[in-house]
């Protein structure tokens, strides 16, 4: 499908607006009128007080900047999550096989990532294993011959290789319109 | 449907969804990438609502629908009605889109204040 095309920016916004249609006892979901709104067309009255010849759209999507908006087609934030993960060799692959194991890894100050619901990290894959995870801990009397290496890697793909931006990036489109009317559904 | 935008690309229908490179080579501190992130998603769902706010505006003024007296006089009393309870309607879905936006943003700082709390015990704990 072309995004370009103007008459689906107003489908989308119209779609938009029908999901904004209020669920409360008091309203008895009777009160949507997403529709009309977003289809209407009014004769504007024009400075000498005469009826234009033509009929002005209350609100027409496709004048604004919103075009940007519109930018991946048909894609769910489960499928970016997938695809962020499939990128490289750094994380578990949830959508495929999942978590298998996980391997301690000693740090100073552990952070429960996996108690961190709405951050969501991903979970970082250790080399060649790729449906191992890490577990942080600090048991100094834990630490094993390769928690060395392992701790730069993890290090580097939690910070520098950006799963924490990534989260970040995923909570912020959650937060842009496509989320903000979907949590409407309740 | 994607409906968002992301700030870090220039072409929103390049092939971002699947190479992420975009995140790997940014020098921003994690910080500074939530701040930016913020800022202009802000900035966008504002923009919405002015969008909104203005054919609301405009949809009043082109009509003159201050002005009862030009409706009276043209003898379109009934019309005039009309447009007023299409302004009533129009309204009715701003109250709708703010409340929703309101609602989604105290989920969204539930959820947050919960994880930062849950950090919180952890790190006291150690």
């Amino acid at each position: 499908m072309d995004l370009q095309e103007n008459n689906d920016i107003n489908e989308i916004f119209k779609r938009f607006l029908q999901k904004l249609k209020c669920r409360c006892l008091i309203c008895d979901m009777k009160m949507d009128y997403s529709r009309e709104v977003a289809e209407h067309y009014y004769c504007a009255i024009d400075r000498d007080g005469q009826f234009n010849d033509f009929n002005d759209k209350f609100i027409d999507w496709s004048e604004t900047t919103f075009k940007d908006y519109l930018s991946t087609g048909d894609i769910s934030m489960a499928t970016l999550r997938a695809n962020y993960e499939n990128y490289g060799t750094y994380n578990v692959q949830n959508g495929y096989q999942g978590l298998r194991g996980v391997k301690n890894l000693y740090r100073k100050t552990p952070v429960p990532w996996q108690e961190l619901n709405y951050l969501n990290l991903p979970v970082v894959r250790r080399p060649g294993a790729p449906c191992i995870g890490y577990t942080e801990h600090s048991v100094r009397s834990l630490i094993g011959s390769e928690d060395m290496s392992d701790s730069i890697r993890y290090n580097q793909i939690t910070m520098k290789t950006r799963s924490s931006y990534f989260s970040y990036e995923i909570w912020n489109f959650n937060r842009q319109l496509w989320e903000f009317s979907k949590t409407l559904l309740w | 449907m994607g409906v968002f935008k992301n700030p870090f690309v220039v072409d929103q229908r390049g092939d971002w969804t699947q190479n992420w490179r975009f995140i790997e080579t940014s020098s921003s501190t994690l910080t500074e990438w939530v701040k930016m992130l913020h800022n202009q998603s802000n900035t966008g769902v504002i923009k919405y609502f002015n969008n909104y706010k203005k054919s609301l505006s405009d949809f009043s003024t082109n009509l003159r629908l201050e002005d009862h007296r030009f409706w009276h006089h043209e003898r379109r009393d009934g019309e005039y009605i009309q447009h007023l309870l299409m302004q009533v309607k129009m309204l009715n879905i701003a109250f709708q889109m703010a409340y929703s936006a309101i609602f989604a943003l105290w989920h969204h700082l539930l959820r947050t204040q919960a994880d930062f709390s849950r950090l919180i015990e952890k790190v006291i704990q150690k």
